[in-house]
């Protein structure tokens, strides 16, 4: 039963056509307790984001039902996601906006889809972040902020190299 | 001020990405941009005077026919929001991953 880590095969895809993010992935769990792990905060507080020290405020998975989880980074820092459940399909589908606070402001035309199906005991998921919207959003993104956008000259020539096949 | 949504809001075009496409081969003239297109020349012209003013596109003041040139800097600044997203999900998901194989795995003290 312990199969390699290697075998969830993870991928992005940036397509040329929408400013949209895809990632896919297989997880070596049954979709029951994929679900369990996704939607109970007591859960999730083990795999969210930066994980020093997560606060699970809000969890309402449902339609119109609020998010919100405060993580403490060990110098203090506090970084506040937050967001909104735009449309729940209990294990199929979790639609909800996505913000960062300080960074990415609250907008229904950016969200995130995730997707989820049981194949052969695994599940195979796949989520869409939804970009369009960012042109009426008034965060502004420091490339020097908490987590990680210092990579972020690499990509250039990979979003051009996909705006050049487009 | 916030030039990433101008960045955003100028990308959010598939015209506006064609022309980006086109000028990340190299310089071409309003001309060139526009021979792809079925629209007006000057439909094209309102299109890379969206690209200037985002500063995805400048022209040169020298030669005559005022070549367009793609400029990196503000794909810089869409690039790492769309890498600091992506990492900041691929984080989690490994994690997730790592969670889910603990809690299938018999004995394992965290639950159940």
């Amino acid at each position: 039963m312990n199969a390699p880590a290697t075998q969830n095969l993870f991928k992005t895809e940036l397509p040329e056509d929408k400013p949209v993010i895809i990632m896919t992935r297989t997880f070596n769990a049954p979709l029951d307790l994929l679900w369990t792990v996704w939607t109970q905060p007591e859960h999730v507080a083990y795999w969210w984001g930066p994980r020093e020290d997560n606060e699970i405020v809000d969890y309402d998975v449902r339609k119109g039902g609020k998010w919100r989880i405060v993580s403490s980074m060990s110098d203090g820092t506090k970084i506040v996601f937050f967001g909104t459940y735009l449309d729940v399909v209990p294990k199929t589908l979790i639609k909800n906006t996505f913000v960062v606070e300080g960074q990415f402001e609250e907008d229904d035309r950016f969200y995130e889809e995730h997707r989820f199906e049981e194949r052969d005991g695994k599940v195979f998921y796949r989520s869409t972040a939804y970009l369009d919207s960012f042109e009426t959003r008034q965060g502004v993104i420091d490339s020097g902020m908490e987590w990680g956008a210092n990579a972020a000259m690499a990509k250039v020539d990979e979003i051009l190299a996909r705006l050049q096949r487009g | 001020m916030d030039s990433l949504s101008i960045t955003l809001s100028a990308l959010a075009d598939p015209t506006r990405r064609a022309i980006l496409a086109r000028l990340a081969q190299g310089e071409a003239s309003v001309n060139e941009l526009a021979e792809p297109f079925e629209m007006t020349l000057a439909a094209v012209s309102k299109h890379i005077k969206v690209l200037e003013g985002a500063g995805l596109v400048s022209r040169s003041k020298q030669a005559q026919w005022r070549p367009c040139k793609l400029e990196a800097g503000p794909m810089r600044d869409v690039a790492g929001l769309v890498e600091s997203y992506r990492r900041f999900w691929e984080q989690n998901l490994d994690q997730l991953d790592a969670y889910l194989t603990k809690l299938q795995t018999p004995d394992s003290g965290t639950r159940n």
